[in-house]
C-alpha cells in the first residue's frame, strides 16, 4: 500500500535523556495506527514531532514521500495533515461554528470561498453532532463537546492525514463509544489517522495496527488483539491481563 | 457489601447546595456527607457539573447556596486560603506543575502555610510515590505525564490536607499507572486523608470508594456503596451504554 507517513530513524533528547531512539514505523493510506505506552514512553513527543510542533535530533518525517522534517505545523496542516489535542484548543469566545470555519479559511493552500467556507463546517457540525450548538460559544461546551469541535475544525481543514492525541481522555465510556463511532466512520470515508489514547476501548476497536512504546523504543507492533497479549506490552503497560476490561 | 454510614460524624457534609452561572443552573440541591478515613466517590457524565462542585467546595467559586460544612465548621463564605487552613485541598485535573521550578520546589509550595510538619509529609509524599525522591532536582515540566501528576498529589499532600478532592486523578494515566495510583489512594486514606474523587474511571473509582454518588446536570440521583453503586442499572444506562 502507498505510504502516507514515513517516521525513519527519529531520535530526540532534552538535556541527557533520551526520550525517544531511532524511531521508525510506516503509516499507510487509509489506515488507522494506534500508539500506546506507559506515561514517559515518549509518545506525545513522537506526536509534537510528526505534527511539527518539535524538531527531531536525528532522523526524517515523510509524508507522502516528501521529506517534511521541520517544517512548521501550519505548512503541514496546509499539506493536508491536521491534529487534536488532549486539552482542546479551542477559540473559547467564539461561536462553534466560528471556530470550524476558522479551520476552513486557514487550513487549505487555497481558501475557499466564504459561502463554501460556511457550507462546510455547517455540514461538519453536523456529522459531529454540534450543528444544535452552532451559535453557542465554544467556551460553554462540555469537554467531550469541546473535543468534537477540534475534530470538526481539523476535519475543515481539509486533511488526508488525522492526528489525534488523546481524544478519549477523563470521558465517560458512553462518550467513548460515540468516539468510536465517529473515528470508524472516518476512516470507511479513507481518511488515515494516527492516534495516540491510554483508553483501550476506543484504541482496540478503531486501529488496523498498534504500537508500543516504552522508554522512547518500539517494543511491540501488530494487530490490536496480538498486540493487547504481548507479554512485553503487558509488563510495560497494562500491568494486568484485565486492564483492557477495567478502563470504564 | 453494605456499609453503615450513621456511626460517625462526617467530615464534610454539603446540604442543598445550589449554583447557577449567568442563570443556568449547574449545580442543584446537593446534598451529600464524606466520611472521615474513607473514599468517597463522585461520578457522573462529562459536564454533570462534578468539576464546579469541587470548585464550590474548595472556594475557588463563590455565590452558591447551601451549606458546606467541615468538621463541624461551616466553610461556604470562606475565601479558599481559608478553606486550605482548615485541611480541604484541591487537586485539579491535568498535570499543573509548575514547570521551571524543581519537583522539590514544587512540592514545598504546597506546604506554604505551614512548614510545621514539613519533613513528615515530605515523607509520607516519598514512601507514596519513591520515584519523586530522584527527581527532586529535575525541573517539573521534563517529567512524563504520570510523574508531573505524582507532583500535583505530592504538592496537595504537603498542604496537611484532612481532606483531599481529586478531580480525575486518572486522566491521561497508563492502565498500569492507574492500578498504582488506586494503590496510592488506599495508603492515603490508611494514613488518615480522607479522600472525595471524581473521575471518569468509574469501575476503578468505584471499586476504591467506599461510597459513592452519581451526579446528573447537576443533581445527585443515586448513592450507595461504590461497589453496589456498579451493579446499578440507571448508572450503566448513562455512562456505560450507547
Amino acid at each position: 500500500m502507498k505510504p502516507c507517513l514515513e517516521v525513519r530513524g527519529v531520535s530526540k533528547h532534552f538535556g541527557d535523556h533520551g526520550v525517544l531512539k531511532d524511531i521508525t514505523f510506516t503509516l499507510a493510506e487509509g489506515e488507522v495506527l494506534g500508539i500506546i505506552g506507559p506515561n514517559g514512553a515518549g509518545k506525545s513527543t513522537l506526536f509534537n514531532i510528526i505534527a511539527g510542533s518539535l524538531s527531531p535530533a536525528r532522523g526524517e518525517i515523510c509524508l507522502w514521500r516528501h521529506n517534511v522534517t521541520g517544517w512548521p505545523p501550519d505548512r503541514l496542516c496546509r499539506a493536508g495533515m491536521a491534529r487534536t489535542f488532549q486539552i482542546p484548543q479551542i477559540f473559547p469566545e467564539m461561536s462553534v461554528l466560528e471556530n470550524v470555519m476558522m479551520g476552513a479559511r486557514f487550513g487549505h493552500e487555497s481558501p475557499p470561498a466564504e459561502p463554501q467556507v460556511r457550507e462546510m463546517s455547517l455540514v461538519l457540525l453536523e456529522m459531529v453532532g454540534l450543528a444544535g450548538k452552532k451559535d453557542a460559544p465554544a467556551r460553554k461546551l462540555t469537554l467531550m463537546q469541546q473535543r468534537l469541535l477540534e475534530l470538526a475544525r481539523a476535519l475543515a481543514t481539509g486533511p488526508r492525514l488525522l492526528l489525534l492525541d488523546e481524544i478519549a481522555a477523563g470521558l465517560s465510556l458512553k462518550a467513548v463509544n460515540q468516539l468510536t463511532g465517529l473515528i470508524a466512520h472516518l476512516r470507511e470515508q479513507g481518511l488515515t489517522i494516527l492516534l495516540t489514547d491510554h483508553l483501550l476501548n476506543l484504541v482496540m476497536p478503531v486501529s488496523d495496527r498498534i504500537l508500543a512504546l516504552d522508554q522512547g523504543e518500539i517494543i511491540a507492533e501488530g494487530k490490536p488483539q496480538a498486540l493487547i497479549h504481548d507479554p512485553r506490552v503487558e509488563e510495560a503497560y497494562l500491568g494486568t491481563r484485565d486492564a483492557a476490561r477495567e478502563e470504564g | 457489601m453494605m456499609h453503615n454510614f450513621r456511626n460517625s460524624r462526617p467530615l464534610l457534609e454539603i446540604q442543598h447546595l445550589s449554583y447557577s452561572l449567568r442563570g443556568e443552573p449547574i449545580l442543584r440541591d446537593i446534598n451529600l456527607s464524606v466520611q472521615p478515613h474513607q473514599v468517597t466517590a463522585i461520578v457522573g457524565a462529562d459536564g454533570a457539573g462534578k468539576t464546579m462542585l469541587f470548585r464550590v467546595l474548595s472556594g475557588l467559586v463563590r455565590g452558591a447556596s447551601g451549606k458546606i460544612i467541615l468538621a463541624g465548621e461551616a466553610i461556604e463564605t470562606l475565601p479558599v486560603w481559608e478553606v486550605v487552613k482548615r485541611g480541604l485541598v484541591y487537586v485539579p485535573e491535568g498535570m499543573r506543575v509548575f514547570p521551571h521550578m524543581s519537583v522539590l520546589e514544587n512540592l514545598e509550595v504546597g506546604a506554604y502555610r505551614t512548614r510545621k510538619g514539613r519533613t513528615a509529609r515530605l515523607d509520607l509524599v516519598f514512601r507514596i510515590f519513591p520515584e519523586l525522591r530522584d527527581l527532586i532536582k529535575q525541573p517539573a515540566g521534563q517529567l512524563s505525564g504520570g510523574q508531573q501528576r505524582m507532583v500535583t498529589l505530592g504538592r496537595g499532600i504537603m498542604s496537611e490536607p484532612r481532606l483531599l478532592l481529586l478531580d480525575e486523578p486518572f486522566m491521561g494515566l497508563s492502565p498500569k499507572l492507574v492500578n498504582r495510583f488506586c494503590n496510592s489512594f488506599r495508603d492515603l486514606s490508611q494514613a488518615g486523608i480522607t479522600l472525595l474523587i471524581s473521575g471518569q474511571h468509574i469501575r476503578r473509582v468505584l471499586r476504591i470508594a467506599q461510597r459513592g454518588y452519581i451526579l446528573e446536570d447537576g443533581n445527585i440521583t443515586r448513592s450507595g456503596a461504590g461497589a453496589d453503586l456498579l451493579e446499578d442499572q440507571h448508572l450503566q444506562e448513562i455512562l456505560f451504554i450507547n
